[in-house]
C-alpha cells in the first residue's frame, strides 16, 4: 500500500472510483496531490510556523495509510448525557457508522459519509470542501503546508455535517476518530451552517493503548451570516499517537464561534484551532485545556485573522504540565488594515507542576489598522503556597488541596461554556491525569508567602 | 473710544516646534563629502583574500587573522534570516566592506582633515567634550576610529577607552581572552560577517570598583555611498565599577543603500554596572543589522536604552544572558518607523541562575507605511529558580496606513519562575484630541504632546541632551502626522 511520501496518482484514482467520488471531486484530490510534489515537507529549522515542533525528529511519515476501518466500538464520554447526539464514528480510515436523530433528520440536517455527500449535495460540497486549506497563503493552516495538502489530496474517511439556515439544534452532533491499527491516518471534516443555524460539534480522539499512529486530519467549518456554533476537540489518545490538527472556521457576519479543545492524550499533538473572521461583527473564541505529563509535546496554535470590521476575538488557553514534557502556545491575532473596531484579547497561563516541564508561549499581535482594541497577555507560574495554606489551613488535606487548585485554574476556560457534558469530561480528564501524579513531587511556589512576610 | 487688539502669544510649544519643522525639515545629517581622497579600500564585495588583506593592512597578530577566516567561512555558510525584516534587496557584492579615511588618528581636533572636521564640527562633537558633558570620546568615519579622547583623571584611575583595533594593539591578552566569547563567530550570519571584517569600535575596560560618573561617548558615520560599517565593540567592567556608554549614528542621504553591521559584546562583572544606550538616527537608506549582548554576573546589572528613529531597515534584539545569582537585565526601548521604514526591535533574557529578574519595556510608534514589530525573547532555563521577567509592550498607530506586530517568545524550563507579558496597541484617540482642543491645543501640537507622553517613561532615563535630541527627533518625524 502507500505512505504519505508514495501517493501515486493512479492510487488516489483508484480509490476515488472504489468510493464512487464524482469527477470534480476527484480532480480536486489529483490537483492537490500536484501540490504536494512542489512541496517539501516541513523543515524546523526553516519553516517558523514548524519551528515550535521538530518535524524531522518528532514525526514518521512512512507509515502505510490505514484503510478499510475496523470493527473496535470506543466509548463516548456522550453516551451517558440523557440527550439523543447525533453519532457519525470513524475507525481505522473509514466511516463505519453513522446515527442521526430522527428529530434532526426532520428539521433537514445532514451527517452523512463525505464522499456520499460530494456526488449527492455537489451545490453544498463543492464551493466549501477544501476552501479553507487553500484559501491563504500566509499562516499556519495554509495551502503551502504539504502535510494539510496531503489531506487534500488523500484524506480516507471524511464526515459532511450540514445544518441547513435557521435550525436550532440543541444536542450535539458527536464524530468519534478513533486509531486501533497502526500507521497514517486521514480523517476529514466538513460542516456547514447556514444562516442563523445553531449547533455544536463534539469531535472525540481516541486510540488503543499501544497504538502507534500519526493522525493528519482536517476540519473545515463555514459559519454564515448570524449562525452560532460549538466546536469541541477532545484528544484522549494512547501515549503512541502523532496527531497533526487543522481544525479551521470561517465566520461570516454577526456569526458566533466558540472552539474549546481538551488536550491530554497523545505523543506529538499539534494542533491549530483557526478561524478567519469575514464577515462584520462575527465573533471567535478560541479557548484551550491542556495536560502534559512524561514524554508529551503539545503545539498549540489558535490563529485569528480579524479581516473584517467590528469583529471581535478572545483567546484563553490554560495548560498544566509535569513529568518531562514540552508545550508550545503559539498564538497569532492578525488585524487587517480594513477590520475597523477591532476587539481582540489573547492570553496564556501555564502552572508547571514540577521540575524538567518547559512551557513556551508566544502570544504575537500583527496589526495593520489602528481603529482597534488590543490586548495580550501570558503568564507562567506554578502552585501558590499561600493558596495551599489557606485551604490547609481549612482542613483540607494537601492532595485534596492540590487538585483543588489545579481544578479551580482551569474552571476560568469553562466560564460561560454550557454544552452538555463538556466540562464534567474535561475535568474528569484532568482529574485522572492528578490522580496518577504523584503530588509529593509537586512544586509550591513560596513567594507569595514571602511578599507577605515582608510587609 | 479706540479698540485694543489684543495679540495671543504663540505658546512656546508651539514656537518650538515651528523651529524644529524649520531646522530639521530636512534629515539634517544628510549631507556627504567627497568620496574619492581615502587612503585605503578593500573595493567592492568580498572574498577571503579581501578579509586577510584586511586583516595585514591592520599588522594583526596571527590569531585574529586566522579568526576573522574562519568566521567568513561561517558567514559563508550561514543562511539569511528567513524571519523578520526584508534583506532581499541587501547587494553583498556591492558593497564596500572595508575603507580608511585617514592614515593616522589624530590627537586634535585641529589635526584632523579638514573635510572630516567640518562634518564633526556639524555633528556637535568637540562643543560637547569642550563642555564636559562626556568623560570620552570616539568619532568613526568610515572603517576607522579617527578621533579618541578620555579625560585625564579617568586615564589615571586606570579606565581604558580606546578604539577596538588600537585595544587589540596594546591589551593583546585581555583582548583575545575576552574577544568573541560573547558572540561567538558563527552566532548568526552578520555576526559573523562582522567577525570577519570588524574595524573601530570601542574597547573599554573599567577597573574595578571605578565608577565613570558621566557617559562615554561615540559617535559613528557612513560617508561613502555603498559603505559597510562594521563597528565591534568590547566592553569589560570590573566588579563593582560602573560606566555609561552612549553611541550615535548618522549617513548621508543616498540612492543606493548602506549596511550597518555592528557587534557589540559585555561582560559585567560582580556588582558592576553598565548602560548602554544607542539613539541610532541612520538615514533611510541603511540597513541596520546588529548583534548586542552583554553577559551579567553575580549581582550585575546590565541596562539597554535603544532608540531606533533612523534606518531602512532594523534587526536589533540587544540580549543579557544573566549568568550570575541575583543579576539584572533591563532594555528600554523605543521605535518610530516612519514611510517604507521597518523597525524589527526588541529585547533577549536569558535567565542562567536563580534570583535573576529582566525587564522589557518596548515603545514603538508607526506612521505611514511604517512598520514597527517588537521581537523579543525570554527565555528561564532549568535551575534557574526564583527568575522573575516582565515585559511590556506598547505600541502607538498614528495613522490607518502603518503596521504594529507583536512577537513575544518565552520559554521556560523551570517551574518557579514568574513571568509576565502584556501588550496594548492604540491610536491617538478622537477623544483625547477632543479634550485638548476645547483646551485651546491644535492637533498637531496636541499629538505631538500624546507621543511625548507616550515615551517618557524611557525619556526620562536618557542624559538630558540624548533626551532632548529624541523628542526632537521624533517631531521631526511627527512633521505632518495629522492629514
Amino acid at each position: 500500500m502507500t505512505s504519505l511520501t508514495t501517493l501515486t496518482e493512479e492510487a488516489l484514482t483508484g480509490a476515488s472510483n472504489a468510493a464512487d467520488e464524482p469527477t470534480w471531486l476527484r480532480d480536486r484530490r489529483l490537483a492537490a496531490y500536484k501540490r504536494t510534489l512542489d512541496l517539501a515537507w516541513p523543515d524546523s529549522r526553516a519553516d517558523e510556523f514548524w519551528r515550535s515542533t521538530p518535524f524531522a525528529q518528532r514525526l514518521d511519515v512512512e507509515r502505510e495509510i490505514v484503510v478499510g476501518g475496523g470493527s473496535v466500538s470506543p466509548a463516548s464520554f456522550t453516551a451517558d448525557l440523557d440527550v439523543e447526539v447525533a453519532m457519525a464514528r470513524i475507525v481505522d480510515g473509514a466511516l463505519v457508522e453513522v446515527t442521526v436523530p430522527a428529530a434532526m433528520v426532520a428539521q433537514g440536517v445532514l451527517v452523512t459519509d463525505l464522499s456520499t455527500a460530494a456526488a449527492e449535495h455537489v451545490e453544498l460540497v463543492e464551493p466549501a470542501l477544501g476552501a479553507l486549506t487553500s484559501s491563504n497563503t500566509e499562516g499556519t493552516g495554509s495551502g503551502a503546508d504539504r502535510t494539510i495538502t496531503v489531506n487534500d489530496a488523500a484524506w480516507t474517511a471524511g464526515v459532511f455535517i450540514h445544518v441547513p439556515a435557521e435550525v436550532e439544534l440543541d444536542t450535539p452532533i458527536v464524530i468519534q476518530v478513533h486509531a486501533e491499527t497502526g500507521g497514517a491516518h486521514l480523517p476529514r471534516v466538513l460542516a456547514v451552517l447556514g444562516h442563523h443555524a445553531r449547533a455544536s460539534v463534539y469531535l472525540e480522539h481516541t486510540s488503543g493503548a499501544d497504538t502507534d499512529a500519526l493522525v493528519d486530519e482536517v476540519v473545515e467549518v463555514i459559519a454564515h451570516d448570524a449562525a452560532q456554533l460549538d466546536v469541541v476537540s477532545f484528544q484522549q489518545w494512547g501515549s503512541h499517537v502523532d496527531h497533526l490538527a487543522l481544525q479551521k472556521v470561517q465566520a461570516h457576519r454577526d456569526s458566533r464561534i466558540r472552539h474549546l479543545s481538551v488536550t491530554v492524550g497523545g505523543r506529538t499533538v499539534r494542533f491549530l484551532p483557526e478561524t478567519d473572521l469575514v464577515g462584520p461583527g462575527a465573533e471567535t473564541r478560541p479557548l484551550g485545556v491542556y495536560f502534559a505529563d512524561e514524554g508529551q509535546w503539545f503545539d498549540l496554535q489558535p490563529y485569528v485573522r480579524h479581516l473584517a470590521p467590528h469583529a471581535t476575538s478572545d483567546v484563553l488557553f490554560k495548560g498544566a504540565l509535569q513529568g518531562n514534557s514540552r508545550t508550545v502556545f503559539r498564538g497569532n491575532i492578525f488585524v487587517d488594515k480594513d477590520a475597523v473596531g477591532t476587539d481582540t484579547d489573547e492570553n496564556n497561563k501555564s502552572l508547571i507542576l514540577t521540575e524538567g516541564a518547559r512551557a513556551d508561549a508566544t502570544p504575537f499581535l500583527e496589526i495593520e489598522c489602528s481603529d482597534i482594541v488590543a490586548g495580550h497577555g501570558s503568564a507562567t507560574g506554578q502552585i501558590d503556597a499561600l493558596q495551599l495554606y489557606y485551604l490547609t489551613s481549612r482542613g483540607i488535606p494537601r492532595e485534596e488541596a492540590l487538585r483543588l487548585i489545579v481544578t479551580g485554574f482551569f474552571r476560568e476556560v469553562f466560564g460561560d461554556v454550557d454544552l452538555p457534558g463538556v466540562e464534567d469530561a474535561a475535568l474528569t480528564e484532568i482529574d485522572e491525569r492528578i490522580a496518577a501524579a504523584d503530588l509529593s513531587r509537586f512544586q509550591v511556589n513560596d513567594a507569595s508567602l514571602k511578599d507577605h512576610h515582608d510587609e | 473710544m479706540s479698540q485694543t487688539e489684543i495679540e495671543l502669544p504663540v505658546s512656546d510649544a508651539r514656537r518650538n516646534q515651528q523651529a524644529v519643522a524649520q531646522d530639521l525639515a530636512e534629515y539634517k545629517f544628510g549631507w556627504s563629502d567627497r568620496d574619492d581622497g581615502y587612503a585605503f579600500t578593500s573595493g567592492r564585495g568580498l572574498t577571503a583574500e579581501g578579509v586577510a588583506a584586511i586583516s595585514d593592512r591592520k599588522n594583526e597578530p596571527t590569531w585574529m587573522r586566522d579568526l576573522r577566516l574562519r568566521a567568513f567561512q561561517a558567514y559563508e555558510r550561514r543562511p539569511m534570516p528567513n524571519w523578520g525584516a526584508d534583506l532581499s534587496d541587501i547587494h553583498f557584492d556591492d558593497i564596500f566592506y572595508y575603507v580608511e579615511a585617514s592614515e593616522k588618528q589624530a590627537n586634535s581636533w585641529e589635526d584632523l582633515p579638514p573635510e572630516i572636521l567640518e562634518t564633526y564640527e556639524k555633528l556637535g562633537i568637540p562643543q560637547a567634550e569642550r563642555e564636559r558633558l562626556i568623560a570620552g570620546v570616539a568619532a568613526q568615519y568610515e572603517s576607522t576610529v579617527l578621533y579618541h579622547k578620555v579625560r585625564e583623571d579617568l586615564e589615571q584611575e586606570g579606565v581604558i577607552f580606546l578604539d577596538t583595533d588600537a585595544g587589540l594593539q596594546e591589551h593583546e591578552d585581555l583582548f583575545r581572552e575576552h574577544f568573541a566569547t560573547i558572540i561567538p563567530p558563527n552566532d548568526n550570519k552578520f555576526a559573523a560577517l562582522n567577525t570577519a571584517v570588524w574595524s573601530g569600535g570601542s574597547f573599554i575596560v573599567i577597573p574595578e570598583g571605578v565608577k565613570v560618573d558621566i557617559p562615554l561617548q561615540a559617535y559613528f558615520r557612513i560617508n561613502k555611498q555603498n559603505m559597510g560599517q562594521f563597528e565591534r565593540t568590547l566592553i569589560i567592567a570590573e566588579p563593582g565599577s560602573y560606566v555609561h556608554y552612549v553611541e550615535g549614528c548618522t549617513a548621508p542621504i543616498y540612492s543606493s543603500d548602506s549596511l550597518h553591521s555592528a557587534v557589540v559584546e559585555i561582560i559585567v562583572k560582580e556588582g558592576a554596572r553598565v548602560r548602554y544606550t544607542t539613539i541610532q538616527n541612520w538615514s533611510n537608506n541603511v540597513y541596520n543589522l546588529v548583534t548586542k549582548r552583554a553577559v551579567a554576573e553575580k549581582n550585575a546589572t546590565m541596562e539597554w536604552i535603544d532608540g531606533n528613529i533612523g534606518s531602512k531597515v532594523t534587526m536589533k534584539y540587544p540580549a543579557v544572558w544573566l549568568t550570575g545569582e541575583g543579576a539584572k537585565g533591563e532594555v528600554l526601548s523605543v521605535a518610530y518607523a516612519n514611510d517604507g521604514q521597518h523597525q524589527d526591535a526588541g529585547a533577549k533574557m536569558v535567565h542562567a541562575a536563580p534570583y535573576t529578574t529582566s525587564n522589557i519595556l518596548s515603545k514603538s510608534i508607526s506612521k505611514g507605511t511604517g512598520r514597527t514589530s517588537y521581537r523579543g525573547l525570554v527565555q528561564i532555563n532549568d535551575g534557574a529558580h526564583h527568575a522573575r521577567s516582565a515585559v511590556k509592550c506598547d505600541a502607538l498607530m498614528l495613522d490607518d496606513t502603518s503596521r504594529t506586530d507583536t512577537y513575544p517568545y518565552m520559554e521556560i524550563e523551570q517551574e518557579d519562575a514568574t513571568i509576565e507579558h502584556e501588550a496594548t496597541v492604540s491610536k491617538v484617540s478622537d477623544d483625547q484630541l477632543f479634550y485638548m482642543q476645547s483646551r485651546g491645543i491644535d492637533e498637531d501640537e496636541a499629538t505631538a504632546m500624546i507621543v511625548r507622553g507616550f515615551i517618557e517613561p524611557i525619556a526620562r532615563e536618557l542624559p538630558m541632551e540624548y533626551s532632548v535630541e529624541l523628542n526632537r527627533l521624533i517631531a521631526l518625524e511627527m512633521e505632518g502626522a495629522i492629514g
